[in-house]
């Protein structure tokens, strides 16, 4: 079956994006060593969640203090030790859930700055491709290599608390909500922040400001990480399911903000 | 009712055009005018529920059979409004010409249009929520559909109502988009259309039958948006009424009055050009004359504010995919993929304007070869010099051979051997068919290549071939070299050759240059050479000055160049 023009063409310019990524140092460091620092900082969790002591396991005022704090989300779950060690598997979860919001939008804002210096849109631009498919070529690359570095950690993660920690925790980590916010919520925060470079790019006249806008996108993972620790809010089911609905019509919202301000005569009048 | 639908028709019919205009003479900022459109929309609907209300107790609420008043009440809003929007668009095409008419009504467009298509489309997608998730309670919904007034209540009647709703209405929005920044009234049209359908079937029906019918109306109306987006573009355009002549599309380019604003400048004035095919033609001119802008709008990069031009064929603005495909541009910067070979970076652009396998591996290896870049066809473009790099882009302009270029500045920063090695390619293409359109600032390079020269500074100031624009600003100038006998002054022999050649009908101009070693120089224009010049010679020779030499002169290019642009002051 034959590919239309268009899928074949984000597929040259995603292909581009790659070798572009293989041949700079700097781009690469930029999608390696973020992902290996957080996913060290995940499995050192891991680690701890699966050594957490308490010094009283069934105290039942301190089961009651955490309930507080968890809800219902910890109902079935007798004992403190048990308690402790999902509330910091979902700590690390959270660590995790930063991974998607950091990199793209870094990557998003460099591989724009360079394509602004080398002035390569403007031959890009008088090719047959049209601007939404270099939009969603560059969404989908970087979106791509923010969520493959955190499902993979997200693996790992996952079986070190499998090895370290009680099947309890562990059933109660690898829920529908979780497993939703992972699979599905974290691309679309990386969409997210993609879309919003390319949108504040469009208009910014420096990188800078294009990155610091974009990277406000990790704000509402900031804020849903001090939520939970502080017992305000937490990523139940519903939870997950309105945050990936959000998340759905924020996106659709920036893509489409960030496809009409990617304009031909944006591009090669206003990006010096 | 029908005092409601006079009110509603009046309201959205004046209103927003009063404020359209208010605001078009007050203020001029885009945003502002977003601004006066959105209030225009809302105005509209704060002033009409009073309005309605009054005029109804005024008629009498049984004036109209209830089938009639609903016809009315679904036909008359729908026409007043989309009518509103269109004249407002017609008289902004009045403004063309100004440079400004087009991003002015983009903005009142979107501001009046947008508005209202944004709250119908927010009710819809919070009524749909609503009814999915079950949130309001049926007297909750009754409550909102009495205060909402109007056909908004409707949006409240059930999920695939509420679905069709938010569909239709953004697809008017997109069509009052469109029509607004192409100014082609048809997609109001086809707005109007869809807005009359939409109120049609799913109001009226579930109005007048109830439910059941609402929902088979629905699914009747669910594919109209695309139906009509779909008729729209195949209807011609409606042009403005200052709407330049048709191009000739039997040209490689044809531009009628074709002009770009930006802001409050004007780069490019209002172009008639023709470029035919396999002609090389120079665009001329001093720094920020236009010649890049002209060329981006030529090659779909850049929408002009006025007049009309077509490429290869195909119009300007109704088909930039056709138009990309065809032509090849090689901009001032080499905007290459420098960390990419030269070879990857051919095979990107190629496969990018849909060249794949064997042939285009054939034409990247013919390419490189012909450049003498072979050899290092694996070396990063980053590592080239700048002559190869240029060779390089000029290999990306030709990879997929498309029939029309434009070269930029395809010399700039080039030593003379590398330059020279350009000229020879350009010459190549053009032998092998290409039409190709050469922005240069060096004169002689386009004196050498060009078939036509235009010099552009805003307006194009001249445009012909160099001889023909020779002819034209100096006629046809000859240098007459004479010896002067003994025993004159240099002063008595400037004023005999002055006498003698300004006597002569149809010598417009003498230029006498001071004589040295005895001889004299003069330069004449004359207006038929075949006559004068040997009536010249015979009066010099009998006033005791006896012509030595006889030579046409040729002004440089650069010389008419300068005189055109000094003339143009």
């Amino acid at each position: 079956m034959s590919r239309s023009p268009s899928v074949a063409r984000i597929l040259v310019l995603l292909e581009k994006e790659l070798r572009e990524l293989v041949t700079s140092r700097m781009l690469l460091a930029s999608v390696t060593l973020v992902p290996l620092v957080m996913g060290t900082v995940a499995v050192i969790i891991g680690w701890a969640t699966g050594n957490v002591e308490t010094s009283a396991p069934q105290d039942p005022q301190d089961l009651a203090e955490l309930r507080q704090i968890m809800g219902d989300r910890i109902a079935h779950i007798t004992s403190l030790h048990d308690a402790l060690q999902l509330y910091l598997g979902e700590m690390g979860l959270l660590v995790i859930l930063l991974l998607p919001a950091l990199i793209p939008p870094i990557l998003a804002s460099q591989t724009l700055v360079r394509e602004k210096q080398s002035r390569s849109l403007e031959t890009l631009l008088v090719t047959p491709v049209r601007t939404w498919e270099i939009v969603i070529a560059k969404v989908l690359f970087c979106a791509g290599l923010g969520v493959t570095p955190q499902w993979v950690v997200s693996a790992i993660y996952f079986a070190v608390i499998h090895a370290q920690c009680s099947p309890v925790a562990l059933a109660s980590l690898l829920t529908p909500g979780w497993l939703l916010t992972i699979l599905v919520a974290s691309p679309l925060v990386a969409v997210l922040g993609v879309g919003l470079g390319v949108a504040v790019s469009s208009r910014a006249k420096d990188a800078q400001t294009a990155q610091q806008v974009s990277g406000m996108v990790v704000l509402p993972i900031v804020g849903l990480l001090v939520a939970q620790s502080l017992g305000l809010g937490a990523l139940d089911g519903m939870g997950a399911l309105f945050f990936v609905g959000a998340l759905a019509l924020a996106d659709t919202v920036v893509l489409a903000l960030a496809i009409s301000l990617f304009e031909r005569e944006t591009v090669v009048t206003r990006w010096k | 009712m029908l005092g409601g639908a006079i009110a509603i028709g009046l309201v959205h019919l004046f209103l927003p055009l009063v404020l359209a205009m208010l605001a078009h003479r007050r203020w001029r900022t885009p945003w502002s005018l977003f601004g006066a459109g959105a209030f225009a929309f809302v105005l509209s609907k704060v002033v009409q529920i009073p309005l309605s209300s009054a005029l109804d107790h005024a008629l009498g609420p049984d004036a109209l059979p209830p089938g009639l008043r609903l016809a009315i009440f679904l036909a008359f809003a729908p026409l007043c409004e989309e009518s509103a929007r269109f004249l407002a668009l017609r008289s902004e095409a009045e403004r063309m010409d100004a440079g400004r008419g087009h991003r002015d009504a983009l903005f009142f467009g979107l501001g009046h249009g947008g508005t209202e298509l944004m709250i119908l489309s927010g009710l819809s997608v919070l009524n749909l929520g609503a009814s999915v998730s079950g949130m309001l309670s049926p007297e909750a919904e009754h409550a909102i559909a009495r205060a909402t007034d109007g056909p908004w209540w409707i949006l409240l009647a059930g999920p695939l109502e509420r679905a069709v709703a938010l569909v239709c209405h953004l697809a008017m929005s997109w069509l009052v988009w469109r029509a607004v920044r192409e100014n082609t009234p048809r997609w109001l049209l086809a707005s109007m259309g869809l807005h009359y359908a939409f109120n049609a079937a799913v109001v009226g029906t579930a109005a007048t039958f109830g439910p059941a019918a609402s929902m088979a109306a629905t699914l009747l109306v669910s594919p109209l948006p695309i139906g009509l987006v779909l008729l729209a573009r195949r209807l011609d355009p409606i042009s403005p009424r200052t709407s330049p002549a048709s191009p000739d599309r039997s040209m490689a380019i044809s531009c009628r009055g074709l002009g770009k604003s930006f802001e409050d400048t004007m780069a490019v004035g209002a172009l008639d050009l023709d470029v035919a095919r396999g002609e090389l033609f120079a665009l001329l001119g001093p720094n920020g004359a236009g010649k890049t802008t002209l060329v981006r709008m030529l090659a779909g990069l850049v929408p002009p504010s006025r007049g009309r031009a077509s490429v290869m064929g195909h119009e300007l603005g109704d088909d930039d995919d056709a138009i990309r495909q065809s032509i090849g541009v090689l901009t001032e910067a080499p905007g290459l993929y420098e960390s990419l070979s030269a070879e990857v970076n051919l095979r990107l652009f190629g496969r990018l304007s849909g060249l794949e396998g064997r042939p285009l591996d054939e034409r990247i290896e013919s390419l490189l070869r012909r450049f003498e870049l072979w050899e290092r066809r694996h070396d990063a473009v980053g590592s080239f010099s700048k002559g190869m790099r240029q060779k390089v882009s000029i290999a990306r302009v030709l990879v997929t051979n498309p029939p029309l270029l434009f070269l930029d500045e395809p010399t700039s920063g080039l030593d003379p051997s590398a330059a020279e090695e350009v000229h020879a390619l350009v010459r190549a293409l053009k032998a092998e068919g290409h039409t190709i359109v050469l922005t240069t600032h060096r004169l002689r390079e386009a004196e050498e290549l060009a078939d036509r020269v235009g010099i552009l500074k805003t307006d194009m100031l001249a445009l012909d071939t160099v001889a023909a624009l020779r002819k034209r600003l100096y006629g046809q100038r000859v240098r007459l070299r004479c010896l002067a006998e003994p025993g004159h002054t240099p002063e008595q022999l400037l004023t005999t050759a002055r006498e003698i050649a300004t006597a002569i009908d149809g010598i417009a101009s003498v230029e006498v240059a001071p004589a040295r070693e005895g001889v004299v120089e003069l330069v004449v224009q004359l207006s038929d050479p075949d006559e004068q010049v040997p009536t010249l010679v015979r009066s010099l020779v009998d006033a005791g000055l006896p012509v030595r030499s006889i030579a046409d002169v040729e002004e440089s290019l650069e010389d008419v160049y300068l005189d055109v642009l000094e003339k143009s002051r």
